[in-house]
């Protein structure tokens, strides 16, 4: 099955080390330094969003050039194939997957932008003068080092980030029947003395 | 690739890490298992280290000696010698002139150490003769300093930051630590999950909000007013510790009779909330078998800001709610080693251990161990460093020695501000990077940077910890101890410390509460929490035992005040109030973050001005749109962020950002009780632009100016000065 990260909201702090651990092991990797997945706050939730790995992936069935790519691990992108076309972009379900490029105006620190846009212009249409880009999706960390695992697991402060693979979610779906048989039994007004093993 | 133990930088949780170094260069920093930290780290501390290596990414690191010889010059680049000798002579000769409480002084609670600051203040004390030394918690927490010194005796935190999360009930006040000390709300996150109940009362619904069992959206400016009604339910239902107040407190009548008057109807309207929350949250608060009431600069930084304090001291204490390990007081300190500033005496009334100035049995303490003559150390309380704006125009302070702090960033009305450094007969900096302050400077003295130091911080809960150098000193950089004691020699008070070590052990000879804390006991993750009296002791986590206070005859003074509303209310040309908020992923003036390549690229200029929905769509805004800010300081361009968790009336302004800068709107009006700035309530006024593509383009423009201006300052030192260049 198709491994991918999931959160627990309720210990989400929105703080975005998650971010930042993404962002430095990809740059460090040679990789874009564009953080792979995205904090999302809504009034009642904030969650980081990250890719499913999806089974029927439509970002790797639209892609025009095969740069996106299964993996035993996860879903790919070639970042030197990758033509910027934003087609992966647009049919992704979770948004989580946009494009991103190196600006040459931040070479050596000295940044002068010359913004063509407002902000918040879509990513999607969003460009800025000789800048290309590419697509840039969460890799699981596979890509550049694949016995560590995704960083933004490991580095998230409240552990609210879990990677999701075939044990786990087996784990996790024995835990929710289990909830769901107790909570059957309390609605079906039985009571129990027996202690949580 | 090495490893080289260290505390972060950026916050007062004292998170203990690693910092990893390849060729001299740090290439990056891991957690490791520190009392508070526990191996984890947040974003700063992840990816907040590559500024030692001068990444140049906001403003270039200082790495020579520099001095302005005429007001208004160009700085040129001179040997150590010259600059230390100019200095001397300078302030020598204001000393003369103006007497010695014309120079002041602040330390730095940033990456510089106890021991910086140590010496620091006895240059000050012992050497200038003044007392007129302060650091940034007077912007800061100082409120909680004053205000629990004068009811319960410490001005501290009186649990630890681990005993949180073993709490039955967290009740946070105008704080939220998932945006100030991510690795504190994960104490809390793991308090709910062990069920403890958990209660926000706040204008924004942070995020702790989000897990909180009971929220109460406030107005902005009502702390006090709530406050006494909370504490009024407690009274009027019963709630209260009769034994308690009784064998523990004084002057419960007196109290009463002000919070007699403070029901939750009185004050509903000035609170906008629900009076019957007020109730809820007071009953849970005062039942719960253990609870912590934790605040920050909302209470701080308000004109009532040592009131508060007060109250929420007298709540803990009529409710007996203080002095177990998992009820108690939590004001969590802002920057890593603000504690540490305060522990040192970098506080105008303070010598290092808390020991009053006024006190001459103290000074005589102080005096013999620094080989002064009877009588050498001054008496009475220096300046506040709110002080030095007016202090300057009344031309009672001369001469300004800035120690690691980036005041034309962080303090209110950056305008007047300025007018004030540049006004002043000789101002002195000595940091690591060329910030606004330093570029004003007649004197740059380049300090090393943490990681290239050794020392001890003071975690927000007292926690001595030790950090380690992990690469040598850039350029000429000296550790800043050296350079005070260099100073200090030429100016007739010759000091020859070592090492830190040499230091740190005069200071625990000299603040008993602080002897235990040896450098052997801090090595590795080790750490000391005071009071660490004796060398057996491991450290006092809990303050107040048993009721037994740090007051003379061992009580809590129980205090009460009348609520008065904010200095300046919106009114019709600025009908919303603007808060001043912090950034997650930056810290203090943003002069180190900044320069760090993730954080940088996650979060830059010009921040974001939240604002309501609805208060956006009156004034014809869109999420992300460049928007005016204005106030009756000044007007700054910032991007706006539709943020339906806040409340309508009120804007919030992160303090890191130099073009979207805040500072430049806030006023002027600090608590008098502490000298506190009113940071989180003024009025001001947002306009939509209608181009933002200039918009775009203009901001863009601002910060390359600003970038490429403190270049240029910084640029002469790349210049090796005539002298030394020909006797070569």
């Amino acid at each position: 099955m198709n491994t991918f990260i999931a959160i627990e909201p309720d210990r989400c702090i929105g703080c975005g080390t998650c971010l930042a651990a993404c962002s430095h092991g990809h740059r460090v990797a040679g990789l874009q330094a564009e953080p792979r997945l995205a904090l999302t706050f809504a009034p009642q939730v904030t969650a980081a969003v990250t890719c499913h790995q999806c089974e029927g992936a439509p970002c790797l069935a639209v892609c025009p050039v095969d740069a996106i790519m299964r993996t035993d691990e996860a879903v790919v992108v070639n970042e030197q194939a990758c033509i910027g076309c934003k087609l992966c972009a647009i049919v992704c379900p979770f948004g989580a997957i946009h494009p991103a490029g190196t600006s040459t105006a931040g070479v050596a620190g000295i940044a002068f932008e010359t913004p063509s846009q407002p902000r918040g212009t879509s990513p999607l249409l969003a460009w800025s003068i000789g800048v290309y880009t590419c697509a840039v999706k969460c890799d699981l960390c596979s890509t550049y080092d694949p016995e560590g695992g995704p960083h933004c697991v490991r580095a998230c402060p409240t552990n609210a980030l879990f990677v999701r693979d075939a044990t786990t979610l087996g784990d996790a779906r024995k835990d929710k029947m289990k909830a769901a048989a107790t909570a059957n039994q309390i609605m079906m007004g039985r009571s129990t003395n027996l202690k949580e093993a | 690739m090495e490893k080289h133990m260290a505390v972060c930088p950026y916050c007062g949780a004292g998170c203990k890490l690693n910092l990893l170094v390849d060729d001299g260069m740090v290439i990056g920093a891991e957690g490791i298992d520190g009392v508070t930290n526990e191996g984890e780290l947040c974003l700063k501390g992840l990816s907040g280290f590559d500024f030692i290596n001068d990444t140049k990414i906001l403003t270039p690191r200082i790495l020579h000696p520099m001095i302005r010889r005429e007001k208004g010059g160009e700085l040129e680049r001179v040997t150590w010698d010259e600059a230390l000798d100019f200095t001397a002579q300078r302030l020598t000769e204001i000393k003369e002139k103006y007497g010695p409480d014309a120079i002041m002084l602040t330390g730095s609670s940033r990456g510089p150490g106890n021991e910086a600051n140590f010496v620091m203040q006895k240059f000050t004390r012992a050497c200038i003769g003044t007392n007129n030394i302060d650091n940034c918690a007077r912007t800061c927490h100082g409120p909680s300093v004053i205000g629990l010194m004068d009811t319960v005796g410490s001005g501290a935190m009186s649990v630890s930051i681990p005993n949180l999360e073993n709490a039955d009930l967290i009740m946070l006040f105008g704080y939220n630590p998932s945006a100030s000390h991510p690795i504190v709300a994960r104490r809390i996150v793991k308090a709910k999950e062990k069920g403890a109940k958990i209660i926000v009362v706040d204008p924004r619904s942070i995020e702790t909000a989000r897990i909180a069992d009971l929220y109460i959206q406030i107005k902005n400016g009502c702390n006090l007013a709530f406050m006494n009604a909370f504490a009024n339910v407690i009274v009027s239902e019963n709630m209260h510790d009769k034994a308690f107040i009784d064998a523990h407190t004084n002057g419960f009548d007196a109290w009463w009779e002000t919070i007699k008057n403070y029901t939750p109807e009185s004050v509903a309207e000035v609170c906008g909330c629900d009076p019957d929350d007020i109730r809820k949250a007071a009953r849970m608060y005062a039942t719960a078998p253990n609870s912590v009431i934790g605040w920050g600069m909302g209470v701080t930084q308000q004109r009532q800001g040592v009131k508060v304090v007060h109250t929420i001291a007298a709540i803990a204490c009529v409710a007996n709610q203080i002095g177990r390990d998992n009820a108690g007081l939590a004001p969590v300190r802002g920057q890593n080693n603000v504690q540490g500033s305060c522990d040192m005496g970098m506080w105008p009334s303070l010598l290092p251990g808390y020991q009053k100035v006024e006190n001459p049995e103290m000074r005589a303490k102080f005096e013999k161990a620094w080989g002064l003559p009877a009588g050498a150390l001054p008496a009475e309380p220096g300046f506040k460093l709110t002080d030095l704006p007016h202090g300057v125009k009344e031309g009672k302070i001369r001469a300004f020695y800035n120690f690691g702090e980036d005041p034309l960033q962080t303090e209110p009305d950056s305008a007047d501000m300025k007018e004030t450094l540049e006004n002043l007969d000789l101002l002195i900096s000595q940091d690591i990077f060329m910030t606004q302050t330093t570029a004003l400077a007649d004197v740059v003295f380049p300090g090393t940077s943490w990681g290239e130091h050794d020392g001890v911080f003071s975690a927000s809960d007292r926690t001595f910890q030790r950090f380690t150098a992990a690469v040598p000193p850039k350029g000429e950089c000296k550790h800043d101890w050296q350079i005070f004691q260099e100073l200090s020699t030429r100016m007739g008070y010759p000091m020859h410390y070592e090492d830190t070590e040499e230091i740190w052990n005069e200071v625990r000879e000299l603040c008993p509460n602080f002897y235990g804390a040896t450098y052997e006991k801090m090595a590795g993750t080790g750490h000391a929490q005071w009071p660490v009296p004796t060398l057996e002791c491991p450290g006092t986590p809990t303050l107040y035992k048993n009721g037994q206070f740090n007051t003379a005859d061992k009580k809590a003074i129980l205090m009460a005040h009348d609520f008065v509303e904010p200095t300046e209310l919106p009114d019709d040309a600025y009908p919303l109030v603007l808060c001043t908020v912090r950034e997650v992923g930056h810290y203090s003036c943003r002069s180190m973050t900044g320069n760090c390549k993730v954080l940088s690229m996650l979060a830059d200029e010009p921040g974001y001005v939240h604002i309501n929905p609805a208060d956006a769509e009156a004034r014809n805004i869109r999420d992300e749109d460049l928007v005016w800010v204005s106030s009756r300081r000044g007007k700054v361009i910032t991007r706006a962020c539709l943020d339906e968790r806040i409340n309508k009336g009120a804007v919030y302004m992160t303090y890191q950002w130099w073009i979207g800068k805040c500072n430049d709107l806030t006023m002027h009006v600090t608590d008098p009780l502490s000298g506190t700035p009113e940071d989180k309530y003024s009025a001001c006024e947002v306009h939509s632009i209608d181009d933002q593509v200039w918009a775009e383009r203009h901001m863009q423009a601002l910060y390359s100016a600003l970038k490429d201006r403190l270049a240029a300052e910084a640029a002469p030192q790349n210049v090796a000065p005539a002298a030394e260049a020909s006797a070569e």
